[in-house]
């Protein structure tokens, strides 16, 4: 199987079988290179073979898209780099495999039937940037064509193939057909609503019956991608542990504290499995709660955290909960360390509450990102119902 | 591209005085717009958030009404923040805010114009 190394959509993909294509479709204004550089990147890491095939710009920009990671091109024996640019434009080249007519899509396949023969079998991955180019150098119907024939001798050598597309307002037609050649479709756009992202969705798979997923990501350079979540929220009365349970978790925390307690909302970043998610601490004394309406708008998610020895507490928790709607949540069961510390099961039911409880000593970060976990997924399940 | 109009946006406030730059922010702190580099964009706009709405919630307090800004004086340098229409508030980072009331509120007009455009 080949990855992505994209997480959530290896998951919902289950690898790549050799011989499968896939295109991320690509609205433009999103830099379309940036995923198959990360896709490359990856099984380069992995010790595959991989075939980087560009047209759309010259293969010195390659080693500058790499770098505009913090990533070494250089330092990839296993990959392969196929110049269809410069003879494009005329321009000389040192690159070994160069497509001497790149107005014939069978000029490509000679190139890469050459690689793949001398490659012999071994697993990897083929990334053409970009599927829109060739379309438009080599006519639609004949790229298509040599596309399909491409695709089956990458499948008996153990390659998978992905292609960047940059969705154009193309004809239907030939959208339809492309739908048509390729295994696997995953349409990327811009969210542009607050906390720029885009948005990942499998229009098509042939494989499984994750059609329809999806999921927000972001593209950090250095980083790479990360599924991102732009706010989840830590609410909970006071002293509960929300502070110590986000600081345990975060990296860039901005604590607003005064003699111990939270008097402002506090932000963090965690990043965790390939996860980026902006953390907003609210306060958890009463006066603030007008606080907790204003800023905690918007949520995709809110770990409720209680101090276990509290159940007194419980019923105004519950409430400071209610105010969110039914967005997802995980209650943490917090100070397990604590004498009288109630189980988990104990906590639920004094709460009333329907969902997830989790155990959890913030001070020691025992449980931290458990909680986490269950809340990323939680949040991708919601996203997908919806 | 909304990108574009924003940066246009703080061209004209940048031009106006001497301002290092500025975040547009929704009103529950998530980040839309940030012209400031080498800062944590994301943490800055989550306190931008709070200074308003602490301020909002504080004014209402006494019946004030909306506060029209909030300026945050240090000893180099000042924030100023306001509302941008209901959903987003705009916040720039300035040296000296003489005269620059009048650009912020400006500022503000055209946040709040971009943003009602796209609903
Ligand atoms: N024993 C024990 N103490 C904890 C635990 N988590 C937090 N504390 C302590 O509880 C106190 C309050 O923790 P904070 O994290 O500041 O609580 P908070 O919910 O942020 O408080 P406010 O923001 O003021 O509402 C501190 O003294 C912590 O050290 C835990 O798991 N076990
Ligand atoms: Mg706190």
């Amino acid at each position: 199987m080949i990855e992505t190394g994209i997480p959530k959509l290896d998951e919902y993909l289950g690898g790549i079988p050799p011989g499968k294509s896939l295109v991320f479709s690509v609205e433009p204004g999103v830099e379309e290179s940036d995923v198959g550089i990360h896709v490359l990147h990856h099984n380069l890491e992995k010790g595959k073979r991989g075939i980087y095939v560009v047209s759309e710009s010259s293969p010195k920009n390659v080693v500058r898209k790499f770098a505009d990671f913090n990533w070494d091109v250089k330092r990839y024996e296993n990959l392969t780099i196929v110049d269809g640019y410069s003879s494009l434009v005329g321009a000389p080249t040192e690159e070994k495999y160069v497509v001497e007519e790149p107005h014939d899509i069978r000029s490509y396949e000679d190139a890469l039937l050459e690689i793949l023969e001398k490659n012999g079998e071994q697993e990897g991955v083929i990334v053409f940037d970009s599927l829109s180019n060739l379309l438009d150098m080599c006519g639609e119907r004949e790229a298509l064509e040599g596309i399909e024939r491409i695709n089956k001798d990458a499948g008996s050598f153990g390659f998978a193939t992905i292609y960047n597309f940059i969705a154009w307002p193309y004809k239907e037609a030939l959208l339809y057909r492309i739908k048509r050649t390729f295994n696997s479709i995953i349409e990327i756009n811009m969210v542009e609503d607050v906390a720029t992202r885009q948005r990942l969705t499998i229009k098509k798979i042939d494989w499984n019956n994750n059609e329809g997923k999806k999921f927000d990501f972001k593209i950090f350079k250095p980083g790479g991608i990360r599924v991102y979540i732009p706010k989840i929220s830590v609410i909970g009365p006071y002293q509960s542990g929300k502070t110590t349970f986000i600081k345990a978790m975060a990296r860039n925390f901005t604590p607003v504290e005064r003699m111990g307690a939270t008097v402002g909302v506090e932000h963090a970043t965690v990043d965790y499995k390939g996860y980026r998610a902006e953390i907003f601490g609210i306060p958890g004394q009463e006066r603030f709660l007008p606080l907790l309406d204003k800023l905690g708008a918007s949520s995709m998610g809110v770990f409720l955290v209680v101090d276990s020895t509290k159940p007194h507490e419980f019923e105004y928790a519950k409430r400071m909960l209610e105010r969110f709607g039914g967005i997802p949540f995980v209650v943490v069961a917090n100070k397990q360390d604590l004498p009288g510390a109630l189980r988990k099961e104990e906590v639920k039911a004094r709460m009333g509450v329907q969902g997830d409880v989790m155990e959890s000593v913030a001070i020691t970060g025992q449980g931290v990102y458990e909680a986490f976990e269950r809340m990323v997924e939680k949040i991708m399940e919601w996203l997908n119902a919806r | 591209m909304k990108e574009e109009a924003y940066r246009k946006i703080f061209t004209d406030i940048e031009s106006a005085g001497k301002v290092e730059g500025g975040c547009i922010v929704s009103r529950d702190g998530l980040l839309i717009y940030s012209s400031m580099d080498k800062i944590h964009a994301e943490a800055f706009a989550a306190m931008l958030a709070t200074l308003l709405s602490s301020a909002e919630v504080a004014m209402d307090e006494i019946g004030a009404g909306v506060p029209k800004k909030v300026i945050v004086e240090g000893r180099e340098k000042r924030i100023m923040v306001t509302g941008a229409g209901p959903h987003a508030l705009l916040a720039i980072v300035v040296e000296n805010e003489d005269g620059m009331e009048e650009v912020l509120l400006e500022g503000a007009k055209k946040v709040e114009e971009i943003l009602r455009d796209r609903k």
